[in-house]
């Protein structure tokens, strides 16, 4: 596991706290080391993103290089969280990989058109789920060049 | 022309002109030639005077000396001679007169003096004499005559002169107008030559052009007449007497006689074998000097069709007679038919109960029958072009005028519905059709329609339709509301499951130790269970998806559906030692992913429900079938076949069949005839495919006997559209998948 200057916070947004878990577990099973934070709808998830509400210091809310974004949420969905963070010039640059347990073609297509990174069905298996976190670290942490991890613009 | 007789002209008046200068110089020079020979002549004159003077004084003198008579004689002479001599000289200066005045004066004078000294010689002596003489009388006189005549003659001699240089100018005139005189004939007779020669030349070519004019005269004439000859109709030329001038030979033949036969005689000696009369039709067009085209006449068993007209050539004063006949026989016939089968057709249409009616290749309506107007209440002139549209109902009119516009366009066959009003004012709905009729060029020569009255069936099927839509809005609504129900219900029942399988999976692998063998196998068990509802599951998204997620029917090459599904069944197939036998599938039109459900479910089915031991052999086929034509046309509005062309699709296995009761109950939900530790599965797999089917318009049907394996039958109809395209079978390559 190579270490970057400054190792990428992954952020994950999932209302589900078994997934949430499994998640968490799945990235210590890969033995990926990165700070990893976790916010439980799309209200938050902007919060935490424009550094509102609890998310106001700076060191609470580093600015993530990868999300990981459930659509299906309570309070703001995944899809309109998505849309707002590609519409905001601050946030639009950073990566955001949809992890859900729907297969629709709609929610596949309509992701894409919101400039989601990468769609992933949630696996059925844990192995499977660590499969995929290895997979995703890899791509987005070692292979690709993220840009660089801007210092936070006032907005 | 112009030029020519300027020239001359000009020549001419040259010529005469130096003619006249000629002729007038010669005048002058004869004139000169006079006066020369005149003073030569005066001046011998004046000598032979003068000299006679001298002689009569010589012999004088001799005389007045001697006294001799004979010294007498020459003066006696001169004396004789002088007056002579005076005389001419008077004639030759009478242009002078009393010039001669003072010679003779002196000429008088001296004889005067020499008589009277003779005398005084004679009488007196000779001294007397000489002494008379002494006194010099004599002399002086003499003197003077001398001087009088040199002074004469010297003026004779200036005139002379003066002629000389008048002589040689006349001389150089003469030369003058001789070399013009020369020049002026050379130039004539270049001229002339000239001339004549361009007039030979002109005539030569005259005489060529001649000869070429002769000859395209000839070769038109023979053209003509072989033209003539041999046209295929009867021509024949009479002059104002009706006697034959030219025939050719179809009329020669027509008339049973040679053409040279027919030359120079008159019409009543070889009668020609139309049924005219020509007398009376030379009458007439002689008189009114036009033709008459194109009668048509019986000769034989044949039509002719015959034109008569005058022939009026500048040679002949009354106009001769043209007639040409051409044989028409078979188009007369051709029309015969068209005009009987026309009268049939018109018989059949005024009979019939619909509205019939026919119209140009423009969509003009040329012809409806009694029905329309019985109807309608129109009379033909409000009908006949686009009048139909008359009675049209407001609402329809706009779009069944379209709709015709396009078939008279595109040629393509004409169906609608539309209202008409009866001639009370009411509206009826009609059904019209109509097909283009083409000529033998493939271009559409007429359109032929009908109108059928539905508006019974119509009222009726609108009933029926408001039924039909309402129940079917509830329905669908019900129906969404089931689908939404089950995508959410299937949705939300597989995150539980899913959490249990992650956690189990947990569990086992990270507290493999702690749950010794035992607690091993209940985690399986509760895993295999999950696993199986998670199944489930997925096939009741799936049969409920088959109506909710649709694809629009396209053309689906089942070759390569069935080729993908063995791909995926390889390792199935593989393990049951089996093997597919693909015959050659159709192209068809059809939902590909639902196609791919299909032949999966019952491929895999069929390798499934495999005889223990009996390694299974599955095979898939396809047949086209014709569409069955419909019953003769009944009371039925739109006759459709009763049974389209559709594909029989055929899986065919040799498991272990079923009991023939059941082969309806097996496509039911959830039914299941075996165990679930004989042959996994949900009980929805053929839910599905029937489902399947029937989506697509079509039907499953399931035959089989315990032990002797199934036969799954599938009919998928091609739509009236697809059939038109598909009008023979039609298979897509031959895969046969050999496992």
């Amino acid at each position: 596991m190579p270490h970057r200057t400054l190792p990428v916070t992954i952020l994950v947004a999932d209302d589900d706290a078994d997934d949430r878990q499994l998640v968490a577990e799945a990235f210590g099973e890969a033995k990926i080391r990165n700070d990893l934070r976790f916010v439980e709808d799309g209200v938050e998830l902007l919060e935490y993103l424009q550094r509102r509400g609890k998310y106001v210091e700076p060191d609470s809310s580093p600015r993530p290089g990868l999300i990981l974004l459930d659509l299906n949420m309570p309070r703001m969905d995944g899809r309109e969280a998505l849309s707002l963070i590609k519409e905001d010039r601050n946030l639009r640059s950073i990566r955001v990989i949809i992890m859900t347990t729907s297969k629709a073609e709609q929610d596949i297509v309509q992701s894409y058109d919101l400039m989601a990174s990468s769609y992933i069905t949630k696996p059925v298996r844990f192995e499977s789920l660590v499969d995929v976190v290895k997979t995703l670290s890899k791509y987005w942490l070692e292979i690709v060049e993220l840009p660089p991890n801007e210092p936070d613009a006032s907005a | 022309m112009s030029r020519d007789s300027l020239i001359w002209v000009m020549v001419a008046v040259a010529v005469f002109a130096n003619a006249a200068v000629g002729i007038f110089n010669i005048e002058r020079m004869l004139v000169r030639d006079r006066t020369v020979k005149s003073r030569l002549a005066t001046r011998a004159e004046l000598v032979e005077t003068l000299s006679l003077m001298k002689d009569a004084e010589a012999g004088h003198r001799g005389y007045l000396l001697t006294g001799d008579p004979q010294y007498l004689q020459p003066y006696r002479d001169a004396e004789a001679g002088l007056p002579e001599s005076l005389g001419k000289l008077r004639g030759m200066l009478a242009g002078q007169p009393g010039r001669l005045d003072q010679i003779e004066q002196l000429v008088g004078a001296k004889f005067v003096e020499m008589r009277r000294t003779i005398a005084t010689r004679d009488t007196r002596g000779r001294d007397a004499a000489a002494d008379e003489v002494g006194e010099n009388v004599g002399k002086t006189v003499m003197d003077n005559l001398r001087g009088e005549v040199a002074t004469l003659t010297e003026e004779q001699n200036r005139l002379l002169t003066g002629d000389e240089v008048q002589e040689t100018e006349l001389r150089g005139t003469a030369l003058t107008t001789h070399v013009i005189g020369a020049v002026l004939a050379v130039g004539v007779v270049f001229v002339a030559a000239t001339l004549v020669r361009q007039q030979m030349a002109r005539r030569a070519a005259g005489v060529a052009a001649l000869r070429r004019a002769k000859d395209e005269a000839e070769t038109a004439l023979n053209q003509l007449d072989a033209f003539f000859r041999n046209a295929p109709c009867g021509i024949a030329y009479y002059d104002a007497d009706l006697r034959y001038i030219h025939i050719n030979d179809a009329f020669a033949k027509l008339n049973r006689a040679p053409v040279e036969a027919h030359i120079g005689k008159s019409v009543e000696e070889l009668p020609p074998n139309f049924p005219l009369k020509l007398q009376e039709e030379y009458l007439e067009i002689s008189r009114r000097l036009v033709p008459s085209v194109g009668r048509r006449l019986a000769i034989a068993d044949e039509i002719w069709e015959v034109s008569v007209f005058p022939v009026i050539s500048r040679r002949a004063e009354r106009p001769g007679l043209g007639v040409i006949g051409i044989n028409v026989t078979a188009a007369a016939e051709a029309e015969a038919r068209v005009l009987e089968s026309e009268a049939r057709f018109r018989t059949m249409a005024e009979a019939m109960p619909q509205i019939v009616w026919m119209t140009r290749p423009d969509g003009y309506h040329e012809y409806y029958n009694r029905r329309w107007y019985d109807f309608t209440g129109l009379t033909p002139e409000q009908s006949l072009g686009w009048g139909w549209s008359g009675p049209l109902h407001p609402d329809d009119l706009a779009r069944s005028k379209a709709r015709w516009q396009v078939s008279v366009e595109t040629g393509t066959p004409y169906e609608i519905e539309y209202r008409f009003r009866a001639a009370d004012g009411t509206y009826r709905w009609f059904l019209a059709r109509a097909n283009p009729i083409h000529n033998e060029k493939g271009q559409v020569a007429r359109w032929l329609g009908t109108c059928t009255d539905i508006d019974d069936s119509k009222q009726q099927a609108g009933q029926l339709e408001d039924l039909v839509e309402r129940r079917t809005l509830a329905l669908r609504r019900s129906n969404e509301e089931l689908e939404k129900f089950a995508y959410i219900a299937s949705h939300d029942l597989q995150e539980p499951l899913r959490k249990i399988q992650a956690f189990g999976d947990r569990l086992s692998t990270r507290f493999k130790a702690g749950l010794g063998e035992q607690g091993q196998d209940y985690i399986t068990r509760m895993l295999d269970s999950a696993g199986r509802m998670r199944r489930l599951i997925d096939d009741l998204l799936s049969f409920s998806r088959v109506t909710t997620k649709v694809n629009p029917l396209a053309p689906v090459d089942l070759n390569a559906v069935v080729r993908d599904v063995l791909s995926d069944l390889e390792i199935r197939i593989a393990q049951s030692d089996g093997r597919v036998e693909v015959g050659p599938l159709p192209t068809l039109p059809a939902d590909p992913v639902q196609m791919r459900q299909l032949f999966q479910n019952l491929i895999s089915n069929a390798l499934k429900f495999q005889r223990p031991g009996v390694p299974p052999v599955v095979t898939v086929t396809a047949k086209y079938l014709r569409a069955v034509l419909p019953e003769p046309p009944s009371k039925s509005v739109a006759p459709l076949p009763a049974t389209p062309a559709s594909y029989r699709l055929t899986v065919r296995d040799n498991g272990i069949g079923f009991e023939p009761q059941y082969a309806t109950r097996i496509f039911e939900l959830f039914q299941r005839l075996h165990g679930r530790q004989q042959y996994e599965g949900t009980g929805l797999g053929l839910a599905i495919c029937k489902k399947i089917a029937e989506r697509h318009g079509g039907t499953i049907v399931a035959e089989g006997l315990p032990g002797e394996g199934s036969t799954f039958t599938i009919d998928l109809p091609l739509t009236l559209e697809l059939e038109r395209r598909h009008a023979a079978p039609h298979f897509a390559g031959d895969y046969s998948g050999r496992r």
